[in-house]
């Protein structure tokens, strides 16, 4: 693949995730209309869990750099050891997630139990869909380099893969400090 | 290498700034700090943490070529007009109304 | 758990004639065709140089083809409306029941807006754009393929609602909570839901890779003030669709949340606000309308200089236009729903923007008469549809600034006239611009021109049939008649007859384009056209070194047909055959990069 495969393919993914900005603005909006539509069930300021949430954000936040180092390794073995790391950090964000989501569901707070906790569940995991999409992603990737070595081809999948994965981050900044942290505010 | 190191350790104290003013909140039973300052502290700390991750992780500086700059501006302005437009008109439309939009539920509002 | 889901040997029977005439149709029109296809022997030749061809020109042309089909759909739809409206005034009550009516104009508006209006200028597009910045096709040829073939399969999911289950009956948005599943218990709106869900991830993509290919593929020395106008148009068009249909997605998402899986986002019950979604539709809904329109301003930006023998008038203040629209049209939502309630500040702030959206457009068109004016202009059937455009989009324009106008808008909203109204945008601009581009650039595709003779026949009858079909739709709103209305009031049925006949002229109109395509391609070699027939200095007219052959793949058709099989099990519920084909769909996609890395 030319260099100008490498500058298409880049631009296309960086006009993906901005209109996934806006998706993602679509549902900040939407949370942010009803979330005090709590209809007597949990409040947002009953979600907060200041030790776990600091814990999951530090999490996805080291596997956002972790990607980015990975990006400037020239070598097979340290790739694989920086897309291991990030899938890893990344299936322990995705387990608080789960874990945090059954919990509620498992509490008679469910997703259908209020317009609130609808828009909670559906922003929440919205991002974590994105994270598990990121995961394979990194899955595939880590396949290629193990078969074929870092190739030219591989390195610019490589540098779309932290693109796309320093956005997630992005997007947990204003889901923690939005979602979580404001809710005592309300 | 280096500016992926300085960007995580920012946005590390920027996380915890955000965590600790919210603990102090929460800790002094919402008494310590006013709610206006936190909100904003919170919002004045997730934006820096932004910019910070946009200039460290993903390279969009002012000096950016215009390609990837302009669309990304464009999303920047439509993002605000969409959250910040849907937000007035709503709060808009629910100070219209006769009766609040909050409601307890009861075997009546069932009905539909 | 039930293996097919909701779907069972009731949901194939139909309740009235006229529906059960429909299912018929189409079992029928779809078994014989492809009986046909597989008794012609066409069916290698059709998969070989069509069905899995990545050429952009090729994947225009069957964009075109879709919208053809669909539209002879959306123009059935139509008659059935202004049929069933023209009889039943009380106390007849026509040949449509309520139920059934309301499907018909639900299906009419989401056929014409996303099955024939965006294939119509996603053919263009294809077409022109790589000609126009000459390259030597689009950035990712293979997401070309590919948005052709799930908008296919949207399209499909609509018409599979004739055959199985029944249309949504909420309108073209379905609104709240009427769309609600305590409201609407059917399939109808699901089937609504995915058929627009998979053909919005088709538009988005195709958004992602024309952008790609007009900012990075241009070729060398043509700067973005080079570029012709109609690129331009196109850049703002699919710019709106990059930022406007995550919008779509997100919302259509959340209704089916709501549906589906018992969330309570606009249900009127725990805490749901039906008119976030009203909000939410709507901004993708009017940045929408102007995705169809701006790239057929490009089309007339190329026609009036053609046919006026001058270069274009102010060509950068054409180029801020195009941009002060697209920047615009994301500022005006709430125009659709001023009487939701909002207060007196916002509804001023939407409604002045609004007006503020007539200048850029004003700035065009001015700019258009001022090309012609001292231009040795000819009247060929493109500048003839400029004509009809410029007088009619008029019209369409000041009564879009009056409906702007909150108290004025508070009288007319869903009344007819606003029914008036955007038909006079759509077809004025929309479909008026297409006929010009289709004409215009006809020959440098085909080799030959359309036949004028006919061609001026079918704009006169089309032009005609307009202004009789949707003039008495104006003066109707006026009297106090609400659109969607299935029975009507005896003292309208004389305006209503006249807008019937209307529909008629029109219906002749389309025979006749159809009859000048036919009498055409007989007298191709009469029609013989040389490489630049117009005489224009646009880029694309100029001739191209010839394009290696692209590899072709069956792949994208395949992801397609799996698309519609997911949606089909999303709509009856049956999640295993939806996971199954997101499944199957995601190893096609990934599977390619592993071959060649």
């Amino acid at each position: 693949m030319s260099t100008h495969q490498h500058n298409h393919s880049l631009f296309g993914l960086w006009l993906y995730i901005l209109s996934d900005c806006v998706l993602f603005a679509g549902l900040f909006a939407t949370f942010a209309v009803l979330r005090g539509q709590t209809f007597g069930n949990l409040s947002g300021s009953d979600l907060l869990h200041l030790s776990t949430l600091l814990v999951q954000t530090l999490v996805l936040l080291t596997s956002s750099m972790i990607i980015g180092l990975t990006t400037q390794a020239k070598s097979r073995g340290v790739i694989l050891f920086g897309l291991a790391a990030t899938f890893i950090l990344g299936l322990v964000f995705i387990g608080f997630e789960i874990q945090e989501f059954a919990g509620l569901v498992a509490a008679g707070a469910g997703p259908g139990h209020s317009a609130f906790l609808s828009s909670f569940f559906v922003l929440v995991g919205t991002h974590g869909l994105h994270v598990a999409v990121g995961m394979l992603w990194m899955l595939i990737l880590g396949v290629q380099v193990w078969l074929h070595g870092t190739t030219h081809a591989f390195s610019r999948r490589l540098t779309m893969l932290a693109l796309f994965w320093h956005f997630l981050d992005i997007v947990w900044i204003a889901i923690f400090s939005i979602v979580y942290l404001l809710s005592t505010t309300l | 290498m280096k500016k992926y190191l300085t960007g995580f350790v920012f946005s590390v104290i920027l996380t915890l700034l955000a965590f600790w003013v919210v603990w102090v909140h929460v800790a002094s039973n919402h008494a310590y700090l006013p709610h206006t300052f936190m909100l904003w502290a919170v919002v004045a700390f997730a934006l820096v943490q932004l910019v910070v991750q946009l200039y460290f992780f993903l390279d969009i500086r002012p000096s950016r070529d215009s390609h990837t700059m302009v669309p990304f501006l464009l999303a920047l302005f439509i993002i605000v007009v969409v959250v910040g437009g849907s937000l007035w008109i709503m709060q808009n439309l629910s100070h219209s109304q006769t009766t609040p939009f909050r409601g307890t539920p009861s075997p009546q509002n069932d009905l539909y | 758990m039930n293996f097919f889901g909701t779907l069972s040997i009731d949901s194939f029977v139909q309740t009235s004639a006229v529906a059960m005439g429909a299912q018929v149709f189409v079992i029928v029109a779809a078994t014989g065709g492809v009986l046909w296809l597989i008794f012609s022997g066409t069916l290698d030749w059709l998969w070989r140089e069509w069905l899995t061809s990545l050429d952009h020109k090729r994947i225009g042309v069957m964009y075109l083809i879709l919208a053809g089909i669909m539209g002879v759909r959306g123009l059935a739809d139509a008659t059935l409306l202004r049929t069933q409206q023209a009889t039943a005034a009380l106390p007849s009550s026509g040949y449509l029941s309520a139920e059934h009516f309301a499907e018909i104009f639900s299906a009419h508006g989401v056929i014409m807006i996303f099955f024939v209006a965006m294939p119509l200028i996603f053919g263009l597009i294809n077409l022109v754009i790589p000609l126009q910045i000459r390259s030597r096709d689009v950035a990712f040829p293979f997401l070309n393929s590919l948005s052709l073939w799930l908008t296919v399969a949207g399209a499909l999911l609509v018409n599979a609602s004739l055959v199985v289950g029944q249309f949504s009956a909420a309108g073209w948005l379905p609104y709240p909570p009427l769309s609600e599943l305590a409201f609407s218990p059917g399939v109808g709106v699901d089937y609504y839901i995915w058929a627009l869900q998979i053909a919005g991830v088709a538009s988005l993509i195709s958004a992602i890779n024309f952008l790609t290919t007009i900012i990075t593929m241009r070729t060398h020395g043509m700067r973005l003030m080079h570029m012709p106008m109609f690129t331009w148009t196109t850049l703002g068009s699919m710019l709106l669709v990059l930022f406007a249909f995550p919008l779509l997605t997100v919302v259509l998402a959340l209704l089916f949340f709501d549906r589906a899986l018992g969330m309570h986002f606009f249900t009127s019950t725990l805490g749901g606000n039906p008119m976030m979604f009203v909000n939410l539709i709507w901004a993708w809904g009017h940045p929408e309308v102007y995705i169809l329109v701006l790239p057929l301003f490009g089309v007339f930006s190329e026609v009036v200089p053609t046919f006026s023998h001058k270069k274009l008038f102010g060509y950068t203040s054409m180029v801020v236009a195009t941009m002060a629209i697209t920047a615009l049209s994301f500022l005006v939502w709430v125009h659709h729903f001023f009487t939701m309630g909002a207060g007196a500040n916002v509804n001023a702030v939407f409604g002045i923007a609004t007006m503020a959206i007539a200048i850029p457009t004003g700035v065009k068109i001015f700019n258009w008469l001022f090309t012609m004016f001292r231009g040795r202009i000819v009247f060929k059937t493109p500048m003839l549809w400029f004509m009809g455009f410029v007088s009619t989009f008029v019209i369409g324009g000041m009564t879009g600034v009056l409906l702007s106008i909150p108290g004025a808008d508070y009288q007319l909203h869903n009344s007819v006239f606003l029914v008036a109204h955007f038909h006079n945008m759509i077809i004025g601009g929309v479909v008026f611009g297409f006929f010009a581009g289709f004409t215009y650039w006809f020959p440098k595709f085909a080799g030959f021109t359309l036949d004028e003779r006919l061609g001026k026949w079918a704009f006169w009858l089309w032009v005609t049939g307009f202004l009789v079909a949707f003039m008495p739709l104006y003066a109707l709103g006026l009297m106090g008649m609400t659109r969607r209305l299935y029975v009507v009031d005896p003292s309208w049925q004389p305006l209503l007859i006249v807008a019937a006949v209307g529909l008629a002229i029109i219906l002749a109109a389309v025979a006749v384009q159809i009859a000048q395509l036919v009498v055409s391609v007989r007298n191709r070699e009469r029609l013989h056209a040389g490489h630049n027939p117009w005489g224009s200095h646009a880029p694309e007219w100029a001739p191209l070194p010839p394009v290696d052959r692209t590899h072709n793949t069956g792949v994208a058709m395949c992801i397609g047909a799996l698309a519609f099989l997911g949606g089909f099990g999303m709509v009856w519920h049956m999640w295993w055959l939806a996971i199954l084909a997101l499944a199957v769909s995601a190893v096609l996609f990934i599977l390619p990069p592993f071959k060649h890395v």
